[in-house]
Order: C-alpha cells, then structure tokens, then sequence
C-alpha cells in the first residue's frame, strides 16, 4: 500500500508539487481575503475568554463568601439559639446597699429564661419587664421595684441593666382612717 | 556588460520583495495553524524580515564586503558603486515589500 502511494508520487511527481503550490497559493488568497476578519474574530474570541475568566473569579468568591456565612449560621445555629448565661447590672443613680443580693434574686427570678430561645426573648422583651416587675424584697425591712433598662444579647448570654429604686413604707399606716 | 547590472540590479529588487512577500504570507498561515493572530505576525514579520530579505537578495552579506573590499584596493571604484546599488535595490525591494504589506494590512502606506 505504502509502496504503491510512493510509487504514484514518483510517478506524478510534477502534479504533486503543483498540487502542493496551489494549495499554499490558495492559503495565500485565503489568508490575504480573510485575514482581517480571523483577526477580528480572534479578538472577539479573547475578550470573551476575558470575560469567562472574570465571571468564573467572580463565581469563586461569591461560592467563598457563600460557604463563610454558612459556616457562621452554622455557628449562631449550635451556640447562640438559646439562652446560657444570664448577667445582671444594677443602674441606680444612688448607692443601693445590697447590690449583690438583688442580683442573686433578678438572676433567681430570670431562670426560667435560660435555655429558653433568643430569637423568642427578642421577640418579646415585654416577658423579663413583666417577670421583674414585681417588688423584690432582700428582707422584711427592705424592698425593691425593679425596672428594664436595657436588654443585651452577646453569643448565648442575655444582659440585664436594672433600675433600682427602694420602697419605703414610712407614712403608711395599715389601719383604714 | 551594463545589461547584466541591470539584470543583476531587477533581480535583487524582486528578491528581495519576494522573500519579504513569501515570508509574510506563509508566516500568516503558520500564525494563523498556530492560532495565533495573522494579521498582526504578518506585520511583525514583514519588519523582521526586511533586512534578511536584503542579505538573501545580494547573495550574503560577507561576499558583498569582500567585493567592496577587492574592488576599493583595486582602484575599481566603479565596480564599488555597482555593489553599492545592488545593496540600493535590494532594500527598496524589501522596503517595497514592507510598504505593501503594511498597505494590505492597516490601509495606510
């Protein structure tokens, strides 16, 4: 087979390389003819890869920043969807004498809330003013109204700033006039 | 003895043109196999190619100087300046070249 093609070869050897100068004349014509839009074509072709490029870096992040906050839901899902900690603060424009007491019973009087969901105490902050607003008494003597000032919520922990005022019974006679 | 310079002084000419031509032309077909772009090597080569078109016109630079030398010492000053205007026409044939290319490319000379 091989023999008989190189013998044909030989045999025609004039048509052949004819043959081979009308093709690299055709390419040439070729070439002369459409040599501007090829090249226009592969511009064309290059701001596209360009553009691919681009648009796949831009993918990239987006898939990056979408993995990071789902790593962080993640994250708020497991370790902050409920109540842990409870932190009392006294914010009294006097000094109040037992401090530490009225934290102990504030944080007594707020154990129901723990474990309980954030999202549920966000929801109804009007719950911890209506636990708290009833008087604490540290001893017979000695009673207090408490109000909410403010509510803070940091990972799993809910921060109270109580206002402290002390009930005197001074002037208050039990008997009817 | 002056139809031959004369011969000698056309030949150079479309040598020189031709290389630059040729050059180009099948350059763009290997640009354009090698997914390259055709029209832009086809400029670049038909700079590069001009001062190589002009060697291959007059047969190689180091015969030249050796003619130039040869004839100088000689005396034969006129053989010199013939030399000279071979040198002469195979760069306007390669400049001629360049020009066209140029034209056929970008439209402007």
């Amino acid at each position: 087979m091989a023999r008989g093609v190189i013998r044909g070869i030989k045999n025609n050897g004039r048509a052949f390389v004819m043959f081979l100068l009308g093709v690299c004349t055709g390419a040439a014509f070729f070439l002369i003819l459409h040599a501007q839009k090829l090249d226009g074509l592969y511009r064309e072709r290059d701001a596209i890869y360009y553009a691919n490029n681009q648009k796949y870096k831009e993918i990239m992040k987006l898939k990056e920043e979408l993995a990071e906050l789902a790593r962080k839901g993640a994250y708020q899902k497991n370790y902050e969807e409920t109540i842990k900690k409870i932190e009392v603060e006294i914010d009294s424009e006097e000094p109040i004498g037992p401090e530490s007491d009225i934290k102990s019973k504030v944080e007594e009087m707020m154990k129901p809330f723990i474990e309980k969901p954030m999202d549920w105490v966000i929801k109804n902050p009007d719950m911890v003013a209506l636990v708290l607003k009833q008087p604490v008494a540290i001893d017979q003597e000695q009673k207090f109204q408490l109000s909410v000032k403010y509510l803070s919520f940091f990972h799993s922990t809910l921060r109270i700033w109580v206002q402290v005022e002390e009930i005197s019974d001074e002037g208050v006679s039990d008997s009817p006039k | 003895m002056q139809h031959e310079f004369w011969a000698t002084t056309i030949l150079d000419f479309l040598i020189a043109l031709g290389v630059v031509l040729g050059g180009v032309i099948l350059g763009g077909l290997g640009a354009f196999i090698t997914d390259e772009y055709p029209m832009h090597r086809m400029l670049h080569l038909a700079d590069k190619l001009k001062i190589w078109a002009m060697v291959a016109a007059i047969g190689g630079t180091f015969d030249t100087i050796k003619a130039f030398e040869v004839n100088i010492l000689g005396g034969q000053l006129d053989l010199a300046f013939q030399q000279l205007i071979f040198i002469m026409s195979a760069f306007i044939g390669a400049h001629t070249g360049t020009v066209l290319v140029r034209w056929m490319i970008q439209g402007v000379i």
